[in-house]
Order: structure tokens, then C-alpha cells, then sequence
């Protein structure tokens, strides 16, 4: 209702996280602003009713105090951060220890998504990698990893359909996974502001079965969309020439 | 006496240029709302353009967008929410809650005839004037104002070839005059309230706004200096050819590190929001408890919940980076200090409700704002919640859901917190009331469209609504949620045109005649037992406190049902003489300075640590740097530190000439020091190693060149010293007092040389 529709493998965990903490900080707002309508009306001035004089520092309320200290950190601080662990877990405990996955690499510019996958060999930086621009092609079912490396500025990789993000910066790998559990065609978007085209800096994502992958990524091959657009290169020449 | 001169002196000495803590005040207030004003009119300029995207905005567009037709273009777009954002927080509401409340009440509430500096007073709002200045003039350069963001994140920021134009750098150097401007305010609010409190004003018998303004001085006493290094990080690398912040195509060298500008920022840009908010929450406790007629309940608890935040406002900065490519472990160590921050925050909550508990609770307009702080801010702590939790917040950042979440604790709690402060003070400040009614309709308008607004922010930002784009319709997972942009559109307009409620009340209260009661409010505090609007030196007579601030309907009250803090108790002999200073004022101002001092380097000092240890190839200092020379000038800069503590034992010795003979022998030192340097930078600079040469070169220049700075002013000020020894009008305490905080200030430099000579010869 409230997320866009979830196609990730643990991308429920993200939206249960959520409404745990919609329902505890509910029942937390719903109880100081009940009590504060509640104390309005039954306080409010009239004539002949003194207010009651009364500093709380009594035993009672710093008991009270103390008590609802412990309340807030175990019910809602520590049991919100023992969810967010599992959730942690599951959606990137399991990647690390997925098996047989897909590497991308990702490297926004200003203000497109260069994408380019290892080619048959499996290996980056050989003749048949696959480059495209704006486009990204994912088998289903298949555990996804991404390397993110941003040419220029910062950017943030953005799929709100898998509840995933990761900022791209310049000068550093970062790495994000994921696994499509159904076929379609999704945005994919750059969250970090990185310029006067920040808005339209958009991409698509097609997921598809194995087979229709493998042929579009034949296709692509064949149209030697080469690496001639792609800029990872710029790193290695001047390592070279350092 | 002092009544006299102050009626003699020009309208310009009274008004313009005055030292007046409360005439200070007025102008940051008029400066504040004047900014609020030109802020929030941007917001429906923002809102519009996200409700119908690429479409003429009526009758404000052709006026201002002539060019394109009337329409936003996306350069203008950036601009307009960098500089809301910008403008909001430094320059509307930080001068308000900062400038305005602390300096009217500071000194009104601790029973101070004035601040402990009132010349600093007077240079700090002209500091924050210098800077509006720049921030307006940014608009009109070529390429417009600043559009990387009010984070100015690099590298967009930090290089000509993503942000090209002025408007940057302007923006920068305006926030640059307005740090200058909130530290020295912080100076002097600390110092006061350390120094200048009234016999028998003790730290527990203050206000808790008061609290609420020493504790954000404090934070901003620490930590803003570290965004200032960074800004000027920015500005070098913009300039300079530097590379602190770029890596790859952009960046000239290797070596930079674009993470670590964030850590910065957000090393002040959290506690940032706990500067704003505390004097707000100060404010909250004392409003509910004058309106319920009631000690405000548990006082410790919330003073002690406070500190305990400030604590932890410090080391919580990397909850804003869990997306930034941060090693999950240290995220999990953020997420749980940023959870913990509830614990305390829940405290201030019921001891607002147990205010209320069994007052006697009267609507005013300043109660319905404080009323309205209890509940916006509601939202807006619990919501954060969701953005501690690590694996929610990688969703939501850089969403609508964290817009509408700052929105509710920086925009409606500060900005319910700045209507409080207004309509509550305004019969002490302009001895004129306000007009209640309206302020009720205003309130109610207010409070109405604002969550309008803010709550859809978050409802959009859950459907995964990107900040800071130009056209949301441009996605497909956007579609569905565009309606509740119109909606916001709608309600934005609304919200800013309340606003005119409130702009109408202020400025129509201000020229009737009508005038305003001492104490319309039936308040204990100090500040309304002397007239309204207060005399020059605020007291008759400096009071004697003997109670609590909140000493509503206690039983001790006779005829009425509240005992004014200056009202002796029965039984209760006067307090015995004044409040102990444990350091005297201009000592204890310069320590507080040199804690900034301390900050501003750490934070250079910290990235050039940092940027070493990232790099793989670093040239060897000792073939690079002249370390004889360097050897040299430490030894000149030694020995003027020990003239200079000569210097210090004869003024106390009451030995001017001696004291003089000193001072000159520092002066000449400090200038050998700065001709050396001097030598030294341009013998490197003819054999090759320039600030652009590698990172080396960048952080050498920049250290060392940030360090002859202070050099530099610290001769201005010996030589000053050296001049207010022959004058008559200076008295031997005033000079032996400055010549003291002058020498804290010249070891200090002395002990920063030291170790940028170690650490850039040895690391």
C-alpha cells in the first residue's frame, strides 16, 4: 500500500521493519497525545481551582522517570535494533554468501548510468564485455552484484522496487546486492543530487527469465557495444602512470 | 547615570551600532524574520514546480523567470532548495533562536546588567549582517546562488566544473561570517551565564531556556568549527586547485577523499539540529509551566535529559552516512548511540505532560505554539526512529520520508519554537502587546497546513520519492503519488499566506499605542520584574534571587498565585553576596575561544591525518621542506612565548614599562617568525612545490598558512596591547585582564606550531 510493489527476495524485511516501528512509535504518539488532549480539558483554568503545587522530584516521579527510561530503551530502542540486525542479516548476510551470482559494474557520470557486465569469460576488462548505457538487464532469480564507482560526483544507485540504495563516490568501490523474484520493467534512480539534471538522471531495469537474458546479452555482444564508453579505464591509465 | 549618556548618544550609537544586548537582539530578530520571509517564499516557488512540473508559475513567474516563459528552469530549481535550505537554518531561524532569544533573555533572566562582551555583541550581529549581505548578493552574480545542496556536498561543490560561478563561493563565505558571528554569541552566552548571574541565581534556579541556549553555545563552540574547516576545504579546492575532496576525472592529483568532507559536515550538521532545538525545548518547559500555573515538572530530569543529549548529539554523525558506502559494523555503533538518543527525549516528554498534569491551564497564543512544539515534535522525534534503524534508513535516505522528518523537528518545532518566543517576549521586548486573537487564527492556520505539507512529504517519501528533483513525473513509481504533490502544492500556498497573519500582528502591534503591562504573563523569572520594554541596564538595582523559576501557585505566594524569583521567602535570610566567579570574565572568554580554536584545527589537522593515511605514495617531508629553517622558526616562536609570560608578570608586578619593553620583544618575534615563513614559502614556491603539486603540498600550505593567520592577528593584537598600555582610560585590571587572555592566545598558537612541525616533518 504505502511501498512501491516489492520484487526483491528480502525486500519484505525492509517494509516489516517499517511497520514494527509504525506500530511502537504509534502506540508512543498516540499515548503522549491522548494524555496531553485529555489533561487540556480536565486542567483547564476555571475559577476557584488552584493548580497543584508540585516540583516532581518526589520519590514516585523519578521512579517513574527511571521507569519509563527502561520502558523506551528495551521496548522500542533495543527491540527496533535486534529487528534491524535480522533484517541486516538476511538481506546482506546472505548475499555475501550467495551462490553463483552476477557481477555488474556500475559508473554514473553526469548525468547517465554506464553499466557493464563481464561478458562470457566472466572476466572485466576483456574484448567481450558488454557495455550499455541506462540500461540494465537482470536474469531472475538470480542473486545480483553490483560494484559502484562514480566518474565525477557523488551519485546514489536507486531502486526503490528492491528497497536498495547505495551511493557511487568517486575514488571508492562500493558494493550493493540484490535478487529479483519477478519479471518486469523498473526505474532505477539517482537519489544523491548531482546536478542541474539530477532529475532526469534515470535508468530502467528489465528483469527477465535466464533465457531472454542470455539472448540480450548475446545481442548486445554482438552489437560490440564495446568499451569504448566505458571509463573504469581512466583509473587504471594513471595507476599506470604513477 | 548611565540612563543619561544613553539618551545623549545618536540615533546611529542607540539603534545601528549599539552594544545593548537588547537593541542586538531586535536586529537579529528583524533580521531573522526578514530571511523567513524570503525563505518561505521559495517553498511555494519548490512545491509548485513539483505539483506541476515545467508549467508557468501565475503571476510570481513571468515576474521572476521572465527569461524562460515563467517557468523553473533546472538550474533555478537547484538553487531555490539549496538556498531555502541554506537560508532557514542559518539565516532565519539560527538568528531568531540563537541571536534574538539569547540575547534578550540571557541577560534579562540571569539578572545581567548586559553581556560579558558587549563590543563582541555588537561585531556578531554585524558578522551575521556581513554575511546576509553576501548570501543576498549571491542571487545577482553570473551563474546565479549556489545549487550543490544547503550541505554543499563535494565534489559537486568543490570543483569549477560541476559548480561554476560565484554563487558557491559566496555561499560559503556567507556561512563562513555567519559561524564568526554565532561563535563569538557563543563566547558571550557562555561567559555571561557563567559570570554575570545574580547573587543568588545558581545554575539550578535558571530558566530552562537559558539551559537550552548554554547547552546549543556549547555544542556550537565545539563542533561548528569542524564544518568551517571543511568549508574552507571547499573553498580551496574551488579555488586553489586544491584536492582535498576530488577523486578521479576531476580531481587534479590523487589522493582526496570525498567521504571525509562529509564526516565533517555532519560532525557539526547533526549537532546542528540539537542547537536548534534545545533553546526550543528550554522554551517548551518554561511556557507550559507560566500557562499551567505550575513548577514545571522534574526541572532535574529535564536539565540533566538535555545534557545527556548533547553528549550524544556528538557521536551520533554517522547516521546520516549509512548509505555512503561505511563499513556496516560502524553503522551498527551509530544506529545504536542514535536509537539511545530516545531514552532522554521521552524523559523531556513526560516532564512536559506532568507540567500540564493538574495545572491550571490557560490558551494563550504562546501556549498553543508551545502546545503545537509538544505535538510536531512527536512526529518528529519518533521518526527518526526509522531512520537510526540501518537497513530502513538505506531505503529512505535522500527521500521525501527524511525531508518530511527534518521538516517536522527543524522546520515546525523551531519554527513553532520561534512564534512561541515572539508572542510571548513581544510585550518585554517592544513594551507593546500583541493581538491575541489573530495569534490564535494564526496558529490554527499554522498548525493545519503545516502537517499538510510535512506529513505528505513523508507519505511520498515511503513511495520511495527522491529530495531534490526537478520532475517527479518523469517515474513510473511515481505515477501513483503525484496527486499528493498537488496537494502539497496547495497547502504550501496556504501555509505561507498564514504567514502574512503573523507579519500583520507583529508590525501592527509594534505602532499602536497601546502599551504593554511589566508582567502580562504573571511570570516568576528576573527579566519581568523590571519595565517593559526594560531600561538601558535592565535593573534598577541588581536583583537578589532567592527561588526557583517556576514558583507558580506555590503555597508561600500571598495575594497572588505566583512568587516573583527576586521576592524574599519567609524564613530566608538574602544570599550571601555574589556568585563566585571560578575564572574571571576576559580569561574565561578566551578559553571558550581557544576551545574553537582547538576545534578548527582539529578538524584541519584530523583531514590531513586522514588524507596521509589513505594515500599510498606520500613524498618524504625531509626532502621537500627546508626543516632547518622550519627548526629555526620554532625556536623564535618559543622564545616569544617566554617574553611574552616576562610581559604577563610585569603587568602584574603593575610594571608598564617593563610590560611594554616585553610586549615589543614578541611583536618583533612574531614578525621574525612571519618573515621567515615568509622566505620559506616563496623559496619552495621558485623550486617547484607549489599548492598544487600533490596533497603534500596542498595540506603543507593550507596548515601552515592557516597557522600565520593566527600569527598574524596575534601581533595586531600585542600591538594593540602595546598601545592600550599608554592609555590613561585603560586601568591597570582592564590591562593586566587582556594581557593575560592575550598570552593564553599566544601560547596556544606557539603549541599549534609545535605540532604541525612534528607532524608535518614526521608523519
Amino acid at each position: 500500500m504505502l511501498f512501491p510493489q516489492n520484487i526483491s527476495k528480502s525486500g519484505e524485511w525492509v517494509d516489516r521493519l517499517f511497520y514494527l516501528g509504525l506500530i511502537l512509535t504509534s502506540i508512543a504518539f498516540v499515548l503522549v497525545i491522548a494524555t496531553l488532549i485529555y489533561f487540556l480539558i480536565r486542567y483547564r483554568c476555571q475559577a476557584n481551582q488552584k493548580a497543584y503545587y508540585t516540583h516532581g522530584d518526589s520519590k514516585k516521579a523519578i521512579g517513574l522517570t527511571l521507569a519509563l527510561a527502561i520502558i523506551v530503551f528495551f521496548a522500542i530502542d533495543i527491540n527496533l535494533a535486534v529487528h534491524d540486525h535480522f533484517a541486516w542479516e538476511e538481506i546482506w548476510g546472505r548475499a555475501t554468501h550467495a551462490k553463483n551470482p552476477l557481477q555488474i559494474e556500475v559508473m554514473p557520470e553526469q548525468f547517465a548510468w554506464n553499466i557493464r557486465y563481464a561478458g562470457n569469460d566472466g572476466i572485466f576488462g576483456t574484448a567481450d564485455d558488454v557495455a550499455t548505457i541506462n540500461e540494465m538487464h537482470i536474469p531472475v532469480n538470480r542473486p545480483i552484484n553490483v560494484a559502484l564507482k562514480s566518474k565525477d560526483v557523488i551519485h546514489s544507485f536507486f531502486i526503490p522496487n528492491f528497497r536498495i540504495k547505495q551511493d557511487a563516490v568517486p575514488g571508492l568501490v562500493t558494493y550493493l546486492s540484490f535478487q529479483a523474484v519477478q519479471t518486469g520493467q523498473f526505474d532505477i534512480a539517482c537519489a544523491e543530487h548531482c546536478g542541474l539534471g539530477h532529475y532526469r538522471m534515470r535508468g530502467q531495469l528489465t528483469v527477465e527469465d535466464e533465457a531472454a537474458w542470455q539472448k540480450w546479452l548475446a545481442e548486445k555482444s554482438d552489437e560490440n557495444t564495446g568499451t569504448e564508453n566505458w571509463g573504469w579505464q581512466w583509473e587504471a591509465a594513471s595507476r599506470e602512470s604513477n | 547615570m548611565s540612563q543619561t549618556n544613553q539618551q545623549k548618544k545618536s540615533f546611529i550609537r542607540k539603534y545601528i551600532f549599539s552594544t545593548d544586548h537588547k537593541i542586538i537582539a531586535v536586529q537579529y530578530l528583524l533580521t531573522g524574520l526578514v530571511f523567513l520571509a524570503f525563505g518561505g517564499l521559495m517553498v511555494f516557488i519548490i512545491r509548485w514546480q513539483l505539483a506541476y512540473p515545467w508549467q508557468p508559475i501565475p503571476v510570481i513567474g513571468p515576474i521572476m523567470f521572465g527569461a524562460s516563459g515563467g517557468i523553473v528552469l533546472p538550474e533555478v530549481y537547484s538553487m531555490l532548495f539549496t538556498m531555502h535550505g541554506g537560508i532557514m537554518v542559518f539565516f532565519a531561524v539560527t538568528p531568531i533562536i540563537l541571536g534574538a532569544l539569547g540575547n534578550f533573555t540571557i541577560p534579562l533572566e540571569i539578572g545581567a546588567q548586559d553581556m560579558a562582551f558587549p563590543r563582541l555583541n555588537m561585531l556578531s550581529y554585524w558578522s551575521l549582517f556581513l554575511g546576509s549581505i553576501l548570501i543576498i548578493v549571491s542571487f545577482f552574480v553570473p551563474g546565479g546562488a549556489a545549487g550543490s545542496g544547503w550541505t554543499i556536498y563535494a565534489p559537486l561543490s568543490a570543483s569549477l566544473k560541476t559548480s561554476p560561478g560565484w554563487g558557491q563561493d559566496l555561499f560559503i563565505l556567507g556561512l563562513t561570517f555567519d559561524a564568526v558571528s554565532i561563535l563569538m554569541g557563543g563566547v558571550n552566552y557562555i561567559v555571561t551565564i557563567m559570570n554575570l548571574r545574580a547573587p543568588g541565581m545558581s545554575f539550578g534556579r535558571m530558566p530552562l531556556t537559558n539551559w537550552g541556549l548554554f547547552y546549543s553555545s556549547v555544542l556550537n563552540t565545539l563542533w561548528l568549527p569542524l564544518v568551517a574547516a571543511a568549508l574552507f576545504m571547499v573553498l580551496f579546492d574551488r579555488r586553489l586547485g586544491t584536492a582535498f575532496f576530488l577523486a578521479g576525472p576531476l580531481a587534479p592529483h590523487e589522493g582526496g577523499q570525498v567521504l571525509l568532507y562529509q564526516h565533517l559536515f555532519w560532525g557539526f550538521g547533526h549537532p546542528e539540529v540539537y542547537i536548534l532545538i534545545l533553546p526550543v525545548w528550554g522554551l517548551v518547559g518554561d511556557l507550559l509551566s507560566v500557562f499551567s500555573r505550575k513548577p514545571a515538572f522534574g526541572y532535574k530530569a529535564t536539565v540533566i535529559s538535555m545534557g545527556a543529549i548533547v553528549t550524544l548529539s556528538g557521536i551520533v554523525w554517522g547516521h546520516h552516512m549509512f548509505t555512503s558506502g561505511m563499513n556496516p559494523l560502524v553503522g551498527k555503533a551509530f544506529m545504536l548511540l542514535t536509537i539511545t538518543i530516545s531514552v532522554p527525549t521521552a524523559v523531556l516528554f513526560l516532564n512536559w505532560l506532568g507540567t500540564l498534569w493538574r495545572g491550571s491551564i490557560h490558551m494563550t497564543a504562546p501556549m498553543l505554539f508551545t502546545l503545537g512544539i509538544v505535538f510536531v515534535f512527536g512526529i518528529g522525534g519518533l521518526t527518526g526512529l526509522f531512520h537510526a534503524m540501518q537497513v530502513f534508513d538505506i531505503y529512505i535516505h535522500d527521500t521525501y520520508f527524511v525531508v518530511g522528518h527534518f521538516h517536522y523537528t527543524l522546520a515546525a518545532s523551531v519554527l513553532f519554537g520561534v512564534f512561541a518566543f515572539v508572542y510571548f517576549w513581544f510585550p518585554k521586548i517592544f513594551g507593546k502587546p500583541m493581538l491575541e486573537k489573530i495569534g490564535k487564527i494564526h496558529f490554527w492556520l499554522t498548525f493545519v497546513f503545516l502537517n499538510c505539507v510535512f506529513f505528505s512529504m513523508m507519505r511520498v517519501g515511503l513511495a520511495g520519492h527522491m529530495r531534490r528533483i526537478a520532475d517527479p513525473t518523469a517515474y513510473a513509481f511515481l505515477k501513483p503519488i503525484q496527486s499528493w504533490n498537488v496537494f502539497m502544492g496547495w497547502a504550501a500556498l496556504f501555509l505561507v499566506l498564514s504567514q502574512f497573519l503573523f507579519f500583520f500582528n507583529f508590525f501592527y502591534s509594534l505602532f499602536r499605542k497601546k502599551k504593554a503591562i511589566h508582567n502580562p504573563w504573571n511570570v516568576c523569572t528576573l527579566a519581568w520584574t523590571t519595565t517593559s520594554p526594560p531600561p538601558v541596564h535592565n535593573f534598577e538595582k541588581v536583583p537578589t534571587v532567592y527561588g526557583g523559576p517556576h514558583e507558580y501557585s506555590s503555597p508561600e505566594a500571598k495575594d497572588k498565585d505566583f512568587l516573583p524569583q527576586s521576592e524574599p521567602r519567609s524564613g530566608q535570610t538574602a544570599y550571601p553576596g555574589k556568585a563566585a566567579q571560578v575564572v574571571p570574565t576576559p580569561k574565561l572568554g578566551m578559553w571558550v575561544f581557544l576551545i574553537s580554536e582547538i576545534m578548527l584545527f582539529a578538524g584541519l589537522i584530523g583531514s590531513y591525518i586522514v588524507l596521509r593515511l589513505g594515500s599510498y605514495d606520500w613524498p618524504h617531508p625531509g626532502e621537500i621542506l627546508n626543516t632547518s629553517l622550519l627548526g629555526i622558526n620554532t625556536f623564535v616562536l618559543i622564545t616569544s612565548s617566554l617574553t611574552l609570560v616576562l610581559g604577563v608578570n610585569a603587568v602584574q608586578n603593575r610594571d608598564v614599562p617593563s610590560l611594554k619593553k616585553y610586549l615589543l620583544a614578541t611583536i618583533a618575534l612574531g614578525l621574525t617568525f612571519l618573515v621567515i615563513k615568509g622566505f620559506d614559502y616563496s623559496h619552495m614556491w621558485h623550486e617547484g612545490f607549489t599548492i598544487t603539486t600533490n596533497l603534500f603540498g596542498s595540506c603543507y600550505y593550507m596548515l601552515t598558512g592557516f597557522h600565520a593567520l593566527h600569527v598574524f592577528s596575534g601581533v595586531i593584537l600585542l600591538t594593540y596591547l602595546w598601545f592600550a598600555a599608554s592609555f590613561k582610560s585603560v586601568t591597570q585590571e582592564v590591562l593586566s585582564g587582556r594581557v593575560e587572555a592575550s598570552g593564553l592566545y599566544w601560547h596556544f598558537i606557539d603549541i599549534v606550531w609545535v605540532v604541525l612541525f612534528a607532524i608535518l616533518c614526521l608523519l
